[in-house]
């Protein structure tokens, strides 16, 4: 264990509990910032939250608000991120500050991609571990949904303005400086999800811990996040207790630094293919492929299985359960979760409900075959593999 | 010359000895291994590929246009697709020596991709393939096991490595 070589990294400050807005001007101010680019979408300045949140941040502050740009897009091209970088430098902003949800995060990242690396052209730096930091430009997220990690995370992704094709970046680089985790946005999202963002966590958790690029260190944060969720997941749900919301927050972002240094794994591979391909929500294609995912990867990762669930339930409801039947349990602990969720939120678990037939399943098998994000699952799939796996989702 | 000196021209020249040889043998799978002609025909047009080590003036290129195959070093590489590079050479030197996979080097940061990654993880897979034919039968057993390959064409594919493609 000692000699074996890895590496992990997360450069991402996080704040959080009731005076992160405070702490979080504050440092933007004594890491140069002045004049606040502030990246927002168009719900949330009609919800008021951007007023409200201008009024805690900025005005309180030292700082002033330079700019509100607002992010509608869900992936944006190298077109919309240009328009993003004039705007920026029109603006003669000198801090960038995200406040919205995964796509407004995803934009914001990409213009301080552009800026740290004192560049125009976005696709030079496709690709795993492509860009060096040149110069620091204050950058901030306040993540106001949770369940992605997008926050911390070091992904981004771009669509082509010339090919249309999707442009995966990864890298150090893209992540800001700090993040204030605060939870008072989530009192307004509806239960369902919350639910889903959980789940999202969840399979994040798993992909990480059983991923062929894990290492000690990711394994320490899946455990500490399922220890979270576990605790504070019915409290959340049910007494909509404040700070279990809180709790649930922070274990997103443990999720999301986990498996940023491990990139997604089948779950999650499969949802982005069926969801780009066919239009369905990728939460929903999870839920309905998350229990065969992990069945087909028992043998692999029985021991995994069994290590999670004894961070999920605690020791003294694990040691109650015999040897052989914890990786089953483990296992009826998502698929539980699961029918409950799709009970009561009406969600459709099959993916024969969404419109897929056997013919649509060896389609989309092969295109997922290709996919080269398989290459970190602990075990060789084949194309028949995917198709089992998606026949017993049908 | 000193003795660090000494021992990283003999790593290099090892290094340089082994990347020629996967060459030879990612050019035989390409005609005798049913699965890396099926992860090249999936490979758009018009696409170089690309593996190599920082600061070593050797690239290894796959190129396909027009739906020909293209293997070939070069000492520099303007090609879009992707790249992957290892990071330093003590890092690459376990799996140019088949101790390590190239997946399991990805796996564990060793390598930088440059470019489209979904192309770039696929040619990872081929270069995994191409290692498992190349190796020894030892060295297979021990360190690239999960690597499954046509035992069939074993034979046809060393031959054509070690008469350096001619076959």
């Amino acid at each position: 264990m000692i000699k074996e070589y890895y590496e992990f990294s997360n450069q991402v400050k996080v704040a959080t509990g009731e005076i992160g807005f405070e702490w979080g001007s504050s440092r933007l101010h004594r890491m140069g910032g002045n004049d606040v680019f502030l990246l927002t979408d168009s719900n949330l300045k009609e919800l008021g939250i951007v007023d409200q949140f201008v009024k805690e941040f900025i005005d309180k502050s030292d700082l002033r608000l330079g700019k509100t740009e607002i992010i509608d897009i869900q992936i944006p091209t190298t077109d919309d991120i240009d328009k993003i970088y004039i705007s920026f430098r029109q603006s003669g902003c000198d801090c960038i500050v995200a406040l919205g949800g995964s796509r407004v995060i995803n934009a914001a990242k990409c213009l301080n991609l552009l800026l740290q690396t004192n560049s125009r052209d976005i696709k030079q730096f496709t690709g795993i571990d492509c860009a060096i930091k040149q110069k620091t430009i204050p950058f901030g997220v306040v993540p106001t949904t949770f369940g992605t990690g997008k926050e911390v995370s070091k992904t981004a992704l771009v669509i082509s303005s010339e090919t249309k094709t999707p442009l995966e970046i990864v890298s150090e680089v893209l992540q800001p400086d700090f993040c204030i985790i605060n939870s008072v946005f989530l009192k307004t999202l509806p239960q369902k999800e919350i639910y889903l963002s959980v789940i999202n966590s969840l399979v994040y958790n798993v992909e990480s811990y059983i991923s062929k690029r894990t290492n000690i260190l990711v394994q320490s944060f899946v455990k500490m996040s399922m220890f979270v969720i576990k605790t504070n997941f019915q409290k959340a749900l049910t007494e909509k207790n404040e700070e279990a919301l809180y709790a649930l927050h922070r274990a997103s972002a443990l999720a999301g630094i986990a498996n940023s240094n491990t990139y997604i794994g089948l779950v999650h591979t499969i949802a982005n293919v069926i969801s780009g391909k066919y239009g369905i929500r990728s939460i929903y294609v999870m839920l309905a492929v998350l229990n065969s995912c992990l069945e087909y990867l028992k043998d692999t990762a029985k021991d995994s299985y069994s290590q999670m669930l004894l961070y999920s339930l605690g020791a003294k409801e694990y040691a109650s359960l015999d040897k052989e039947t914890r990786m089953e349990a483990f296992l009826n602990m998502f698929n539980n979760m699961v029918n409950f969720i799709g009970k009561e939120f009406d969600i459709k678990l099959k993916l024969s409900d969404y419109g897929l037939t056997k013919e649509d399943i060896v389609e989309v098998a092969q295109v997922i075959e290709r996919e080269g994000s398989l290459v970190t699952i602990p075990k060789k799939i084949t194309k028949e593999d995917i198709i089992n796996i998606l026949e017993k989702s049908l | 010359m000193n003795i660090f000196e000494v021992r990283k021209n003999i790593k290099s020249l090892y290094a340089y000895i082994r990347l020629n040889m996967f060459l030879y043998g990612l050019s035989a799978c390409s005609k005798y291994d049913n699965e890396v002609k099926d992860i090249l025909s999936y490979f758009p047009e018009n696409v170089e590929v690309c593996v190599s080590v920082f600061h070593f003036n050797r690239y290894i290129i796959c190129k396909k246009e027009n739906g020909v195959l293209e293997f070939k070093t070069k000492k520099n590489f303007f090609g879009s697709g992707a790249y992957a590079m290892f990071k330093s050479l003590d890092g690459a030197l376990p799996v140019l020596s088949s101790k390590e996979s190239f997946s399991d080097a990805f796996n564990k940061s060793k390598i930088v991709l440059k470019g489209n990654t979904q192309i770039g993880k696929s040619f990872i897979k081929l270069l995994d393939i191409a290692q498992a034919y190349v190796a020894s039968g030892i060295r297979r057993k021990k360190y690239l096991h999960n690597i499954q390959i046509d035992k069939k064409v074993v034979n046809k594919i060393k031959m054509s490595v070690f008469t350096r493609g001619w076959l």
